[in-house]
């Protein structure tokens, strides 16, 4: 027996460390008790993976009942008889659906995400908050009147988003709240703005400055400015030019030159500014990293079977779990019937359709950020800068970072001119204007796009109010219009209008004096080709207008994706679908005949050193390749192989620099090259011997097939499928393996229209197509699912049929009973407070 | 003793349901406290904490995917599901023991010092 004594001691011993245990967060661990509670704890998320198939509940805002029917793909109908209603309902089923997803991304807009990551998430916060993007939030929400349509809607979104959190049983607590030891805020209607902000910071970010730069302290500044140029060298415009075929805009590249470092303070800036965007977009050694690969096309009635304007889009995000997107559909009779995706957070269907209209975008990297080197009265603490010869008060903003309890872990004082946020850069004070930090009414256009009746009336709401990020939209409609206009702001700036350079500071006259009129900008309506398509590309052709849009982009996408609408003229609905998932690659169709051509010459030259056993066995593989990126392809693995090694030897000047980066020209750019076989940067500075294009080709094929066969084995052994080599990953907010979706093969690579990048954390986060006829059909899909809950079936449903290239058809009833109980999965009746009835 | 065990469950349960985890613990004592004087009542409460919480966790399987979120909470803390069930009902069994000691000899010095007086 053991003594009382002991035994007691025991107990003690045993409850306090169990109330410890209990009680306390241990290093990544949550407390065990309320994490562990089965009445309360995790276990309880098995009570609401699936919301109750029927419920009534009270809103206490609501000025009369609503109803939200869920269909069986989870998709929320909601019906109200006022729009500030359907906004409300509408932020309470996101809340419902995605409530952690709410709290996170504010916290990663508002740089705030160190309260849940500690200091390892310091200088993510830094980064937003030196941009200035929580301050500009601030401003926005202040510059809209408290009466004004939008801020109703937004502070009627919030109410529905905190009447879910009021009303919220503790089993429904997400499980990531539970991980953190954290619970969901009160959302605010700045976290609106916040997540607006959140989408310029990812979408308007131009890199091409910052490589121009780093190139020219490399080769010189002319060779730079030829190897990133403001045009593409491929022009397949989305405003059509009347002509049937791409042009090629190709000239010699002038050869490397002295190293010029007068620019490097720019690139530094970008390196100081934006540090992620910056290494990501540098650091990635697949250009289709570079670019948001989103795409969209719409085909007049006369290209079309079914005789109306079709309109398919896939917008390219970061792929996460839950998903960007949301889909919902919201009607007032009378006044809104809309439908498609909405971002939690934002009261508003932002990609969608109407009975009337449909529209879809596609991100424009027009180049919306200067710098502007500023004098300052004292470089360690700044307090005035120097402005046509006055001093002008600095604007100092105290940014204090909050740890997991809330305890402070940094100070930082952010300053800003007139301009905007300013940043200290080797040595030399810089102030940066960026359109993002000036953002227009872009609510009020996504609100008023929903209720647009044509595609005209749809593009004149978007040009009146929308600013940024800048967009390519693309609308159809009922009547047969379709119509593309890229949207946004565009500055207007001093001297020859470029924006590549860094401004004088000191002088009013280097700033903005204006914006580019929408006459101006890119745009087509029913052009007579019949369609419209962007992939990205260059908006318009440079010889085209007097404007400098600046930008860096991809023509490829753009030049596949306009071949196949020139050869179908009776596009059916199952053909835009797979258009989605086209794995031909107009990219390979440049780049393979050159490779074939090379080694061919080279072996006819006795191989020039290279084995010709592995040349013959490279040249079967490429010959006999398809130049389609099907999961089952194994010709991909091999060109894909030889491009980048024929990257890395002909732009060998640009070997990777001290910090582990290095630029890399475009695709487009070697494309250039390729036309001029002896240019000086075929050479490789290595050898003794001058090496020219073929050389460089056929030893870089060479190089990639005993590499690759290394790698993978012989060709005909299985391990060169596409499918092995190349995936999507879509990883969870909190980036927990358990709850992503990682190593899912894919098709589509780099170049095709669902190019699938390095990481695969990139890709298709929504794809639609809508055929505008007297009846309306849609048809769409999004990697993930409508619940953000992990255990729910609804979680990563529609990931299957992602993959497939599949989409689902939407419902669009007018009223709740047009939806039949058999394609009901729950309903929910939202009730207003019994004294305002 | 069955009769004890059921009773102890159900108010754990209860409690549990009421109080959150703290509900075991509470429930403990004052069980410990009330029976002090039966041979083996920290031995029953902790059994009985185990029956509640199974019982509670039954209720949970019952309404939803037990077993999709089993195995999502056992694959993001890297553990086998089988440990995660283990880990709940011996934390309750734990913490059920304990508390029932420390209420019974708490219970019995009081009674004690009664007598003494």
């Amino acid at each position: 027996m053991i003594p009382r004594i002991l035994r007691l001691a025991i107990a003690i011993l045993v409850l306090g460390s169990g109330i410890v245990v209990g009680a306390r967060a241990i290093g990544p661990a949550p407390a065990l008790g309320p994490f562990v509670d089965p009445a309360h704890g995790v276990w309880s998320l098995a009570r609401s993976a699936s919301p109750r198939t029927r419920q009534r509940t009270r809103l206490a805002a609501l000025g009369d009942s609503v109803s939200v029917v869920y269909d069986e793909r989870a998709v929320p109908h909601i019906f109200a008889r006022t729009e500030a209603d359907a906004y409300r309902a509408l932020g309470y089923v996101v809340a419902r659906d995605r409530l952690f997803q709410l709290y996170a991304q504010t916290l990663a807009a508002s740089g705030r995400l160190t309260e849940i990551g500690g200091a390892p998430a310091l200088a993510l916060d830094r980064e937003m908050r030196h941009l200035g993007l929580p301050r500009a939030a601030e401003r926005r929400t202040a510059a809209h009147a408290d009466t004004g349509a939008t801020m109703r809607a937004v502070r009627a979104y919030a109410e529905g988003v905190n009447a879910y959190i009021d009303a919220m049983p503790a089993n429904a607590l997400p499980l990531e709240f539970r991980l953190l030891g954290k619970r969901p805020p009160r959302w605010e209607p700045i976290d609106s703005y916040h997540l607006l902000n959140r989408m310029g910071w990812t979408l308007a970010f131009v890199a091409l400055e910052h490589d121009r730069a780093r190139a020219a302290a490399r080769v010189g500044s002319a060779a730079a400015a030829a190897l990133f140029p403001d045009n593409s060298p491929i022009q397949e415009p989305i405003q059509p030019t009347g002509q049937h075929a791409p042009r090629l805009d190709f000239h010699p590249l002038p050869p490397p030159g002295t190293p010029d470092s007068t620019d490097i303070l720019l690139a530094a800036a970008t390196d100081v500014w934006l540090p992620t965007r910056a290494l990501a977009r540098v650091a990635g050694d697949d250009e289709s990293a570079r670019w948001m690969a989103s795409n969209n096309w719409a085909v007049a009635p006369s290209r079309s079977a079914t005789g109306h304007a079709l309109l398919a889009g896939d917008p390219h995000l970061d792929l996460s779990l839950p998903s960007i997107w949301y889909e919902a559909h919201l009607v007032v009779p009378g006044k809104l019937d809309v439908y498609g995706a909405t971002i939690p957070g934002a009261p508003s269907i932002v990609i969608g359709f109407n009975r009337d209209v449909a529209w879809t975008f596609t991100n424009n990297a027009a180049d919306v950020m200067d710098l502007y080197a500023e004098e300052v009265d004292d470089v360690r603490h700044p307090t005035r800068y120097r402005l046509d010869g006055a001093w002008s008060s600095i604007e100092q903003r105290v940014e204090k970072y909050r740890g997991k309890t809330g305890e402070a872990i940094a100070t930082d004082t952010v300053y800003f001119t007139h301009r905007g946020p300013m940043q200290l850069v080797r040595g030399r004070w810089l102030s940066m204007r960026w359109t993002v930090l000036e953002g227009g009414r872009e609510l009020d256009a996504l609100m008023g796009g929903s209720r647009a009746r044509s595609a005209a009336e749809f593009q004149d709401g978007m040009a009146a109010s929308y600013q940024a990020p800048a967009q390519n939209m693309l609308a159809a409609d009922r009547a047969g219009h379709i119509t593309i206009r890229s949207v946004g702001r565009y500055p207007i700036r001093p001297g020859d209008g470029s924006g590549s350079r860094l401004f004088d500071g000191t002088k009013s006259a280097s700033d903005w004096s204006g914006n580019v009129p929408v006459a101006q900008w890119p745009q087509a309506v029913d052009p007579a080709q019949g369609f419209l398509a962007s992939a990205n590309q260059q908006p318009i052709d440079p010889r085209a207008t007097s404007v400098w849009f600046g930008g860096s982009y991809d023509p490829w996408r753009a030049l596949r994706l306009n071949a196949l609408l020139r050869t179908d003229s009776s596009l059916t609905v199952d053909e835009m679908r797979q258009l989605q998932t086209d794995p031909g690659s107009a990219r390979a169709d440049y780049f393979v005949p050159y490779f074939l051509g090379a080694v061919g010459r080279v072996a006819a030259r006795g191989g020039a050193g290279l084995n010709p056993a592995v040349l013959t066995s490279a040249m079967r593989v490429l010959a006999n390749w398809d130049r389609r990126y099907t999961t089952t392809n194994t010709g991909a693995v091999l060109f894909e192989a030889a491009l980048r090694e024929a990257a890395v030897q002909t732009w060998d000047e640009f070997a990777e620099q001290n910090d582990g980066r290095r630029v890399t020209p475009t695709s487009a750019v070697l494309a250039e090259l390729m036309a001029d076989s002896a240019s000086a940067w075929w050479d490789d500075r290595s050898t003794a011997r001058v090496e020219h294009r073929d050389d460089i080709l056929a030893s870089s094929l060479a190089s990639a097939f005993l590499a690759t066969r290394s790698r993978l084995g012989a060709p005909d052994q299985g391990g060169w499928q596409w499918g092995t080599i190349r995936f999507a990953n879509i990883h969870h907010l909190l980036r927990i393996p358990a709850l992503s979706a990682l190593q899912l093969p894919v098709q589509g690579g780099p170049g095709t229209l669902a190019p699938s990048a390095g990481s695969g954390t990139h890709g298709p986060s929504w794809r639609m197509v809508v055929d505008l006829g007297p009846t309306l059909h849609a048809w769409t899909t999004y990697p993930g699912g409508q619940s953000g809950n992990p255990v729910s079936p609804r979680y990563r449903d529609r990931i299957a049929e992602w993959r497939a290239g599949q989409l689902e058809a939407v419902h669009v009833p007018l009223a709740p009973r047009e939806l039949p109980e058999a394609q009901r999965s729950a309903t929910l009746t939202l009730l207003p407070s019994r004294s305002r009835r | 003793m069955m009769i004890l065990l059921v009773v102890a469950a159900v108010v754990v349960a209860l409690l549990t349901w009421a109080l959150g985890w703290w509900g075991v613990v509470v429930a403990a004592l004052f069980i410990g406290a009330a029976q002090w004087q039966r041979r083996g009542i920290t031995w029953i409460t902790a059994l009985a904490a185990i029956v509640a919480w199974s019982a509670l966790l039954l209720v949970d399987a019952a309404s939803g995917p037990f077993g999709a979120v089993a195995s999502t909470i056992a694959g993001v803390m890297q553990i086998p599901a089988a440990v995660l069930v283990v880990v709940t009902l011996l934390f309750a069994g734990l913490l059920a023991w304990s508390a029932a000691v420390i209420g019974s000899e708490l219970a019995g010095v009081v009674r004690s010092r009664r007598v003494e007086r």
